[in-house]
């Protein structure tokens, strides 16, 4: 027994270094495929973005046209998220704490919004708001795709699934016999939604909420197919630069900001998350 | 407050979890439901809660009928089996919680929380999160949460099981002076425990089965047990096959004089709903199958030593052997502090063992040796054996 436990780490000593170099030949594969597929067009649009030297930023981003759409882009972001995040959440209650029946068929249904394409939504739109659509047709066409609010409205209506995903099984693992106690001692559904049910489901609002402020950022699906005059984003300015007026410096230029602007907020949001993450781990 | 309980049934899909419970619990009354596990008791506390919808039955409190009145405008207090704290709030805010809901003005909410954080000894954990408690810290804040709201109706669903011997009976008289200070208050006690339920309750329901077996006061349950269930579990009796003959019953070929069935165990009247006749009875089913029940600490043994042959002398009446003695094996000996449960085993009975409390400091016989095993007829009751 004694010599078996003293030999233990010697051979364990012995077979860490291969072990070590194993490792790294399996993580080798997936760096390959990463950075021929992902970083290597992303280096190239960057170069693309530098053939004229600085001159084609300082054009770019001096213009009236990028800030207009630079701001169009998160205002619709940011708009759109917290629309996402007060009809998620509503709508994540309702399935998770009202007994009715066909909740679980809602709650599938979520999920299979998840896997559509997000200019179906669009689509709808425009069959349902559009001159010669249901409601167009009944009011007139009174005008509502053209502006930044029918994109708000249609991102709202395709990314509120990616915010209830995360609710509901966060929801799901809320003790019933807490609310029944909250419930007892008095608290009404407000007060027992807010200081019971939202703290334990932060983690997971905050998630849903910062993917879909990611994907709304870069939404173009919609914006194109509702092809509205007012509403030039980031993506729309860089499909017209460079698929419409082929001045692809410019388009590499925008798009170059365009991946710094998610990267940024991705880095931030894991931040968040970890620190919050931390938070808990130290507490527990 | 009164509640009252009137043919509740409450049914999981095909579980049945409480099949037609009849109870009343008087203001100021303390009703402990005691019964083993699954047997329904928690499940009669959720009703009373409105946790739970009884699928049949109604329940009212004050007179008021609130089978379809939602938990919160009930303002009952409730401490469940799994605590539930809230985990993202701290002690305090936890405790303050029911009191914020009724808009308490803040000087008192401070005051009462920490009131009763000191009552239940949590004083100095009140800026701690649950997570951060032991389990049964985590207890004690519940039973500190349900009692801040100072509710007219308590319920208690084994408040006590994760606390230590110690903490346990210092809870325990905190339970018995906050009864004797909020005298109208009217408690249901879930337990496990006996000791806890004789301690505390006025009267003990014991349930089975998701239904109710007896129901009486604590004290009359525990020294005539109506049915050969609520006299094993409550107090762990012995229940020992008897025939009723003239004059007494017949234990083992030997008659003990002067135990008579009380009316309660007869077959025809029996209110026991544990009570099912054995069938091959006689005329007027007097032979049914009865069950002497004695206390393990109301038996006395004594060694046989002096007897050579205790077997061949006993004859058909009781011959050596005194009055209400039996002769029998000691068959174990299990110390337990203060006193030692012995096991024996009757000579003609060798399928029934008999518990014996003696306690520690009486010299005890070896284990194997023959002892004389004595019943003394005042501690011994008849109950019904149960036909299942
Ligand atoms: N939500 C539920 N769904 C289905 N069955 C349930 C549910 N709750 C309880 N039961 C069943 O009802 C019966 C009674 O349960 P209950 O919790 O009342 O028992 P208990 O007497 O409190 O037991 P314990 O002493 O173990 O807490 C059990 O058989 C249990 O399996
Ligand atoms: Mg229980």
């Amino acid at each position: 027994m004694a010599v078996e436990a003293l030999s233990t780490p010697i051979a364990l000593g012995n077979q860490a270094p291969p072990q070590k170099v194993s490792r790294s030949v399996w993580l080798l594969p997936p760096l390959l495929v990463l950075a021929g597929l992902v970083v290597y067009p992303l280096v190239l649009v960057a170069g693309e973005s530098f053939t004229g030297g600085f001159a084609t930023w300082r054009e770019v981003i001096g213009s009236v046209e990028f800030r207009d759409a630079l701001v169009r882009t998160i205002q619709i972001a940011v708009c759109s998220t917290i629309g996402c995040l007060l009809v998620g959440t509503f709508l994540a209650v309702v399935i998770s704490f009202v007994p009715f029946p066909g909740a679980r068929v809602i709650s599938g249904l979520v999920d299979a919004m998840l896997a559509l394409p997000s200019f179906l939504v669009a689509l709808s739109f425009t069959f349902i708001y559009g001159a010669a659509g249901v409601l167009g047709s009944l009011v007139g066409d009174s005008g509502f795709l053209a502006t930044p609010w029918a994109v708000i409205v249609a991102e709202i209506t395709f990314y509120t699934p990616f915010v209830m995903r995360p609710l509901l099984g966060a929801m799901a693992q809320i003790p019933r016999v807490q609310l029944d106690v909250a419930a007892s001692l008095g608290g009404g559904p407000w007060r027992v939604l807010r200081q019971v049910v939202l703290p334990e489901v932060k983690p997971a609002l905050a998630a849903g909420g910062g993917l879909t402020l990611l994907l709304t950022l870069n939404e173009f699906g919609i914006v194109l197919f509702l092809g509205a005059r007012d509403t030039t984003t980031l993506p729309m300015l860089v499909h017209t630069k460079g698929i419409v007026m082929f001045d692809y410096p410019a388009a590499c230029v925008i798009a170059v900001v365009q991946v710094l602007l998610s990267i940024g907020l991705y880095v931030a949001l894991r931040a968040a998350l970890s620190r919050q993450g931390g938070a808990r781990a130290a507490l527990d | 407050m009164t509640v009252r309980l009137e043919d509740v049934t409450v049914r999981f899909g095909q579980t049945v979890a409480l099949e037609g419970l009849d109870l009343t619990v008087a203001a100021g009354e303390t009703v402990a439901l005691l019964g083993p596990s699954g047997s329904g008791k928690s499940t009669a506390l959720k009703a009373i809660a409105g946790f739970v919808r009884p699928s049949r039955g109604r329940i009212w409190l004050a007179g008021a009928d609130v089978t379809d009145v939602p938990p919160a405008r009930r303002g009952i207090g409730v401490v469940v089996q799994q605590y539930a704290l809230f985990p993202h709030l701290r002690v305090a805010d936890n405790v303050a919680f029911g009191l914020r809901a009724a808009r308490k003005p803040k000087a008192e909410v401070a005051r009462r929380v920490a009131e009763v954080l000191e009552m239940v000894g949590m004083a100095k954990y009140a800026r701690r999160y649950p997570r951060e408690l032991s389990g049964g810290q985590q207890q004690r804040v519940a039973i500190a949460r349900a009692l801040a709201i100072q509710p007219p109706v308590l319920l208690l669903d084994e408040p006590l099981a994760a606390l230590d011997a110690q903490l346990r009976a210092d809870m325990l008289g905190e339970l018995q002076k906050l009864r004797r200070e909020v005298p109208d208050v009217a408690i249901v006690y879930v337990t496990h425990d006996q000791s806890e339920a004789l301690a505390l309750a006025d009267r003990i329901a014991v349930m089975r089965d998701a239904r109710l077996v007896d129901i009486a006061p604590a004290a009359d349950l525990y020294s005539a047990p109506p049915s050969a269930f609520t006299a094993s579990f409550l107090g762990g009796a012995n229940l020992l096959p008897v025939e009723v003959v003239e004059g007494g019953v017949r234990l083992a070929g030997q008659t003990l004089a002067g135990l008579r069935p009380q009316a309660a165990t007869l077959p025809g009247d029996a209110g026991g709903a544990s009570y099912q006749g054995a069938g091959r009875s006689g005329a007027g089913g007097r032979s049914e199958a009865l069950l002497l029940c004695i206390r393990p600490h109301a038996i006395k043994l004594s060694d046989r030593v002096g007897e050579a042959d205790a077997v061949g002398e006993r004859g058909e009446g009781g011959g050596a052997t005194a009055g209400d003695s039996w002769p029998g094996v000691l068959v174990g000996a299990q110390w337990r502090g203060a006193s030692s449960r012995l096991t024996c085993v009757i000579d003609g009975l060798p399928a029934v063992s008999v518990q014996v409390d003696v306690p520690t400091g009486e010299c005890l016989p070896e284990v194997g040796a023959k002892v004389s095993i004595e019943l003394p007829v005042e501690a011994c009751t008849l109950v019904a054996a149960e036909g299942r």
